[in-house]
């Protein structure tokens, strides 16, 4: 069939069309004058719809898909249904109204483009979007194709079509929703058995190999941090956890180029997450370990506040990082109520945060190793209890601190922070109180070190 | 050196220590004996500070330690009877904070590098302990409790999973600290090492001593059958 010169210029000619035709569109869309630019924005998003509905609806009626040869022709040859599910999909542009759409879709790219940029970009996110929809398509039609070669296939499809054609669009569409979450539990069920699987060999690495031998502290509260910082950095599922809540919040703030009232929102829920990591729980960082501490010598307060010390840097340091990230976007310097108001919700989120966790690590330990990359330092429900707890405290500090921010007196809010930062000092020095009991502390020691 | 009377320790209803008197001379050793739950290891965390006794006294190397804890604690060295150890920390990272904690001064690392060696833990003394097996975690946790030479060794269970060569290295350390004045308090279920390593034998039973006697006593199939009947 294509040895004929004719037909191979034919096919050529077929194959040039859509680019071409692309081509043609998008510059078209760029020169067009872009008086109605704005309408056009807010009604593009539509657009996209069609094109899905086709390349959705069309192979499913058809029966799977586009057919290169007929299924006797090929009964000799040794053609995969792969190959078949390739041929189908590279002929999906002799659909005519597949091709106008995804011109249309090329030259409203074009169109709503910000000027002066590269238009590449957009229209390749717009040709991935009608690639994705074209395979998901094809599979779909595919899938229903193998569903209806079953008695209870062709009545379940017979059903569905019977509810849309009731008026149950969203009968249909909450069945498909369900549909696709069970194809993705099954999924995500294989993908978690084939990751189980794996050897692991970044995690026994890390923990077989030889450590840098560091030098001896001046003084036993310096020796107690230095382990207890190690403590936090060696585990898979601290590091991890620091790193996303130091690096991430910061370049949401960046990219989303928060204003200084919006950004005093970030300080206490930035400090409410380094909490949870391990600040809930923060002795069970000795571990079993803990019970030869508590027989060595010392004040056992220095334990305490060196604990709490760690959760503080941590808190302290994502904090940081979150505040300078997202002022980095900021088109001016913040007022002097701004600034009062964003370090005052710090302080007071880090104090707050603070007592909160040294209260829960004296009064509800936990056994937590926190040595593989999914650990949490107390059980699912436990630290769905914290989170709610944290969230909470945290959210209402940041409105009332981003609500001070607006305010042209910066006195207000290192007013409101000096009371709320005292109540949680109090509590902190409570929890001091209580760790101070050997029997509280052996009960600490005991829970933690179980197992 | 160990001066233990009417020890008990409570959790709630449940009488853990029930009255204990133990008296360890200095340069002596005893084996705590008895069956699982009997109270050995409660005893010896309560000798260790780790536990507060509910009632009774306890005197290390003379100083009270429900009065003075920390004074006690430094006098005493400990090894518990599970775990022990920090998980993401070295052996020298370890014996970094013990030193610390005792604010001892320069000369223990020559100390503890030879305990490390005779324990076979040289070669590992950078790495962390949580990739340690059982054996290699009791060798370290008996030279954690040992290095800084203490006037009261307690140990609890060290011989649980350990090859022979770090049972000699343990029992020698008994033996060498007792021959400078350290008493010496060793739970274990292994009659024969309690044997081998002490010289009296207590035998605890839910809680309270029900026997007391030379540890020899204990030796071979008699000594078994006799330590099944003080159980009984």
């Amino acid at each position: 069939m294509v040895r004929s010169p004719r037909a191979r210029l034919g096919f050529l000619a077929l194959a040039a069309t859509t680019p071409l035709l692309s081509l043609v569109a998008a510059v078209a869309g760029r020169l067009a004058p872009d008086g109605s630019r704005d309408e056009v924005v807010l009604l593009a998003p539509t657009a996209l719809i069609p094109v899905a509905v086709l390349a959705v609806l069309a192979p499913m009626l058809a029966g799977g898909g586009n057919e290169l040869f007929p299924d006797d022709h090929l009964t000799a040859y040794p053609v995969s249904s792969r190959t078949v599910y390739t041929a189908s999909l590279m002929l999906t542009p002799l659909n005519l109204a597949w091709v106008t759409q995804v011109v249309g879709l090329v030259g409203l790219a074009a169109f709503i483009a910000e000027r002066g940029r590269l238009l590449v970009l957009p229209v390749l996110t717009v040709l991935a979007y009608v690639v994705l929809v074209t395979v998901a398509g094809q599979a779909a039609g595919w899938w229903l194709t193998g569903i209806r070669q079953h008695r209870a296939g062709r009545v379940v499809t017979w059903a569905l079509a019977s509810a849309l054609g009731l008026g149950g669009v969203l009968v249909v569409t909450t069945g498909v929703l369900l549909g696709l979450s069970a194809l993705a539990y099954v999924l995500g069920a294989r993908a978690c058995d084939w990751a189980l699987r794996q050897p692991g060999d970044a995690t026994l690495q890390s923990q077989t190999g030889a450590v840098r031998r560091g030098r001896r502290r001046s003084s036993p509260r310096a020796q107690i941090l230095a382990t207890d910082r190690s403590s936090v950095w060696r585990s898979p599922s601290l590091r991890r956890g620091l790193l996303v809540l130091g690096i991430l919040p910061g370049l949401v703030a960046a990219a989303a180029g928060l204003d200084w009232t919006s950004l005093a929102l970030l300080p206490a829920l930035v400090a409410a997450g380094a909490g949870l990591l391990f600040g809930v729980n923060v002795f069970c960082l000795d571990g079993s370990g803990s019970v030869w501490l508590a027989s060595n010598p010392g004040d056992p307060a220095r334990a305490f506040w060196c604990k709490a010390q760690v959760v503080a840097e941590g808190s302290l340091v994502a904090m940081g990082i979150t505040l300078a990230a997202g002022s980095l976007r900021a088109d001016r310097a913040p007022t002097a109520a701004e600034a009062v108001a964003i370090l005052s919700c710090a302080a007071t989120a880090l104090l707050l945060v603070l007592a909160t966790c040294m209260d829960l690590s004296v009064t509800r330990p936990h056994r937590a190793d926190l040595r593989g990359p999914r650990n949490t330092p107390a059980p699912p429900g436990a630290m769905a209890a914290y989170s709610v707890r944290l969230a909470v405290s945290a959210t209402l500090t940041g409105m009332l601190f981003s609500a001070l921010s607006g305010l042209s007196d910066w006195l207000w809010a290192a007013a409101l922070a000096l009371p709320l930062g005292l109540l949680s000092l109090r509590r902190l020095l409570s929890s001091a109180r209580k760790w101070s009991d050997p029997a509280v502390r052996s009960r600490v020691v005991a829970t933690v070190a179980s197992g | 050196m160990v001066d233990v009377r009417g020890l008990t320790v409570a959790f709630g209803p449940v009488v853990a220590v029930d009255r204990v008197d133990l008296t360890v001379p200095a340069g002596a050793s005893v084996a705590l004996v008895g069956r699982n739950g009997a109270g050995k290891s409660t005893t010896l965390r309560a000798l260790a500070g780790v536990l507060p006794p509910t009632a009774g006294s306890v005197q290390i190397a003379g100083v009270d330690a429900v009065r003075d804890p920390s004074g006690a604690k430094t006098r005493l060295g400990y090894c518990p009877d599970v775990g022990g150890l920090i998980a993401r920390a070295t052996p020298w990272e370890h014996l970094h904070l013990a030193a610390a904690l005792r604010t001892m001064g320069k000369g223990w690392e020559e100390r503890a590098g030879d305990l490390l060696q005779r324990f076979e833990l040289d070669g590992v003394a950078d790495r962390l302990t949580s990739s340690f097996s059982h054996g290699m975690g009791r060798r370290l946790s008996v030279v954690l409790a040992a290095f800084h030479s203490p006037a009261v060794l307690l140990l609890d269970e060290p011989f649980d999973g350990v090859d022979p060569l770090g049972v000699d290295a343990t029992l020698t350390v008994i033996r060498e600290l007792r021959l400078t004045g350290s008493a010496v308090v060793v739970s274990t279920h292994l009659l024969d090492l309690a044997v081998r390593a002490c010289d009296e034998a207590v035998v605890l039973e839910r809680g309270a001593v029900v026997a007391a006697a030379p540890a020899a006593g204990l030796a071979g199939p008699e000594g078994a059958a006799h330590y099944r009947s003080l159980l009984s």
